[in-house]
């Protein structure tokens, strides 16, 4: 269904030179170099995934999410989605897909939201019975209907992304790229949109690519991740692997009775110290909490101590670390 | 027309804020007046300006300021194209089945515009009646070749303009020296300036075409002919051929480099 | 005074920043001197040009227009400003140990002069080697000069003691860009910024005498190309000061009843 080979984005950075006079002479003369913001990726996605598409800020995400969208032309490299080209016959393929940006609305800020749907249906040229017939299924998913008549304006950030996905797919795509969708929204919220991110998966079939920043979007959504960083493709497959990569790693946080200043211990990483507040880290597998809190109480008095399994953030940012981005 | 079904939304959108939109609408209305007020200031004390007459000179006004305030209007998204940049509005003209050019079109129509448009209509209309000759058809076909030309000519500087913010947002002011200023300086007879400026201005941007030539032929002055002065609008509405293809060409660019 | 300082030093930095747009200004304050100076050069051709106003000072006062273009603007849109009073914000700033009059109208003062220092000299540059009937003139006499730059400065200010009391009536309004263009068009077509004021016929510079729109500009300028002499220009400028304080004293107190109001109401 998308099949992207060997794509390669390089835009031009224009140097500037300082002061005044640099930049009078920038006027006139220019010197560039180029910047990879895509390099040579490939992947495949089938119909009916859901894909989430992660990387740190300014890995190529929004590039390769845009060239997607037909938004951006690649340098090189070849993009097939639908049996189309997005960037060549991006009227015809932009039919197909719906996309939501989550830190951009695409309905009308000071109108009734359902104007903004009518206002899409004509631009999708939607016939009315079919847009009726998807419109009020969209509702009745996403209990839209007390939002309807109000402007945007007047809601909440989580009824605006419930509104927002609504209207991405008020043409039945069949793609749907969803950039950001959970970010600023409380927690419920947020299990709402993943709760209706899988409906549409398994109901209607929809293909998602998503991009986050929030490891929960994924654990709830996809087993399927692709990593990118400084334009590279540097991990496609499943996500429990790499959480089960990580799985042995633990926090430990003691408090003591006294500041004792730094600590060395054999067998634990000492991370942190908050006042008396010692945060301490270990990957190895055979680590007994039992015979580390012994030896330290040799040494030292102990208040409190807590041990923490490793969270979905860690993960990834222990992945980053790793990867080297 | 999607474009019309836009223009209800516009329209929703502003009666939204009653008395901000009404206030909007006088004061666009006194621009228009203020500058009336200036020009109708240097007659009085110049009476004429090369053989122009106040009257005259307020027809040229008239056809130029209902021109510029109908294409800012209703061809307003091409306008302010480098908010629209700026915004990222425009990436998401290019996930919609719509032509990029049909998107821009229909993204901003600004009704406020209209407080200008009534009072240059209302001047074009006053004097136009006092004008001493009387109005065949032929000067009615040529006025009104003047006001569709104007139109266009200035729908293709907002093209250029739109064009030009691609490569530089934050330059965008210079557009103001051929729109404003374009404005500005053809409600007077070109014919008072140097030549290099009159050639600039018949040839390059041509508002001599909608304006200063075609006047001539109106006001019977020596020397016109129906080629040289009454068919000039058809003219200058070339200039939309090559302004659209630049604004095609130039979304391109974005196409390759984005922001 | 160090507070207002700092203040200064950041707008004038935040201005810096955008320098391609400064060069658009430059570009443009350049093409509308040179087309401003056709115009009316082109009416003065007509002969029946006004004793008090000679076609090279008016070409002068043309280009002094563009070159402070940015200073003389009559209404500043300071967006935060704007923001504060319509959403209410107002009371955040009232914690500052400032006085709220004070810190606007050095915020103000301080965009006018960044916005003005980035422009002013290329147009100045290029004003002066324009030839003779296109260009900048120099001023009337040393003293000329002197008068004419002490009313620059006072104009800045009564610029921005009177945008003060207009953006004391925001707090009545809340409904700030119609009123503020409404403003800015009237004050422009009344400081002569539209045409310059002794092009106007006799009786609307009378008229404009009594108002306070050409103690800015236009006195600046007039009195820097010599078209009042001295001691015209001189007793000019003390109605120029009194206007500065009579605007200075009704913002502040516009805007401690305004300020009362938000206490009460709690913001």
């Amino acid at each position: 269904m998308i099949e992207i080979k060997n794509l390669t984005k390089t835009f031009k950075v224009a140097e500037k030179d300082k002061g005044f006079w640099g930049s009078v002479k920038g006027l006139f003369k220019r010197r560039y170099h180029e910047k990879r913001a895509l390099d040579d990726v490939s992947f495949s996605i089938d119909e009916g995934e859901i894909v989430g598409y992660l990387g740190p800020n300014g890995a190529g995400k929004s590039t390769t999410i845009k060239i997607m969208c037909g938004i951006l032309t690649p340098s090189s490299g070849d993009c097939k989605i639908n049996g189309f080209t997005p960037w060549k016959d991006r009227e015809k393929y932009v039919k197909d897909i719906g996309v939501v940006f989550g830190q951009r609305s695409q309905l009308w800020w000071d109108v009734p939201v359902i104007d903004s749907f009518h206002l899409l249906k004509d631009i999708y040229k939607l016939p009315k019975e079919e847009f009726e017939t998807q419109l009020n299924l969209l509702v009745e998913k996403l209990d839209l209907k007390p939002l309807l008549h109000v402007p945007l304006r007047q809601l909440s950030l989580g009824q605006k992304m419930k509104c927002e996905l609504a209207g991405s797919l008020l043409h039945k795509p069949k793609i749907l790229f969803l950039d950001e969708p959970t970010i600023g929204l409380d927690a419920i919220s947020k299990l709402k949109v993943r709760e209706f991110v899988k409906t549409i998966n398994k109901e209607m079939g929809i293909t998602v690519i998503l991009t986050t920043h929030d490891m929960n979007d994924i654990e709830a959504l996809t087993n399927r991740i692709i990593i990118i960083g400084k334009g590279k493709l540097l991990y496609d497959g499943s996500f429990d692997q790499i959480k089960y990569k990580y799985s042995n790693i633990r926090t430990i946080e003691i408090e003591m009775e006294e500041d004792y200043g730094d600590i060395e211990i054999e067998g634990c990483e000492f991370v942190s110290k908050i006042d008396k507040k010692y945060t301490f880290k270990t990957a190895d597998k055979h680590f007994k909490l039992t015979s580390f809190v012994e030896k330290l109480s040799k040494k030292y008095k102990m208040y409190d101590v807590n041990i923490d399994p490793i969270n979905l953030e860690e993960v990834i940012s222990k992945l980053y670390e790793e990867l080297g981005i | 027309m999607l474009y019309f079904k836009f223009a209800k939304m516009h329209l929703k959108k502003m009666t939204q804020y009653r008395l901000s939109f009404f206030l909007s609408l006088l004061s666009q209305a006194i621009v228009s007046l203020a500058a009336l007020a200036s020009m109708y200031f240097l007659f009085d004390r110049f009476n004429v300006v090369e053989g122009w007459s106040f009257s005259q000179v307020a027809v040229s006004y008239a056809v130029v300021y209902f021109c510029f305030s109908f294409a800012e209007c209703f061809f307003r998204g091409f306008d302010v194209f480098a908010r629209l940049i700026k915004s990222g509005g425009l990436d998401a003209f290019f996930v919609r089945p719509r032509s990029i050019f049909y998107q821009t079109l229909c993204s901003n129509v600004e009704f406020s515009k209209i407080g200008r448009l009534v009072v240059s209509l209302a001047v074009l209309v006053y004097s136009c009646a006092i004008q001493p000759f009387a109005w065949g058809v032929d000067k009615i076909a040529v006025l009104i070749g003047m006001l569709v030309c104007g139109i266009v000519i200035f729908l293709a500087l907002f093209m250029l303009g739109a064009s030009f913010s691609i490569f530089t947002v934050e330059g965008i002011e210079v557009v103001n020296i051929f729109t404003d200023g374009g404005r500005d300086l053809c409600q007077y007879p070109l014919n008072i300036y140097p030549q290099a400026l009159t050639k600039i201005f018949t040839y390059i941007i041509p508002f001599a075409c909608f304006n200063y030539l075609p006047m001539m032929y109106l006001f019977d002055m020596p020397g016109v002919t129906i080629w040289g002065n009454a068919l000039a609008p058809l003219y200058g509405m070339v200039i939309i051929i090559p302004a659209y293809l630049i604004f095609k060409w130039s979304l391109k660019k974005y196409n390759s480099t984005g922001t | 005074m160090r507070a207002y300082g700092s203040i200064f030093k950041i707008r004038f930095i935040n201005t810096l920043q955008y320098r391609t747009a400064a060069f658009a200004g430059v570009a443009t304050q350049i093409c509308f001197g040179l087309m401003y100076v056709f115009l009316f050069t082109a009416f003065y051709n007509q002969g029946n040009a006004p004793s008090d106003f000679t076609q090279l000072q008016m070409v002068s006062y043309l280009w002094l227009q563009q070159m402070f273009f940015a200073y003389f603007f009559p209404l500043d849109q300071n967006k935060n400003m704007i923001a504060q009073i319509e959403q209410g914000n107002i009371c955040y700033e009232l914690v500052r140990p400032m006085k709220l009059y004070n810190n606007w109208s050095v915020t103000l003062f301080a965009e006018k002069i960044a916005k003005t220092l980035l422009r002013f000299l290329p147009v100045l540059i290029f004003a002066i080697l324009m030839p003779t009937g296109l260009g900048i003139e120099l001023p009337a006499s040393v003293g000329a000069l002197m008068l004419s730059l002490f009313n620059l400065i006072v104009s800045g200010m009564l610029i921005v003691a009177m945008n003060m009391v207009c953006y004391c009536l925001l707090f009545k309004t809340m409904s700030s860009l119609g009123i503020f263009s409404i403003y800015a068009t009237i004050a422009s077509l009344l400081s002569g910024a539209m045409i310059p004021i002794p092009m106007m016929p006799a009786w609307a510079q009378t008229v404009l005498n009594f108002l306070p729109f050409r103690y800015t500009s236009d006195l600046t300028f007039r009195t820097y190309v010599g078209s009042i002499d001295i001691t015209t220009a001189l007793i000019q400028t003390l109605i120029q000061i009194a206007w500065l304080v009579f605007f200075v004293i009704v913002g502040k107190l516009l805007m401690k009843r305004c300020l009362k109001k938000v206490e009460v109401q709690g913001g």
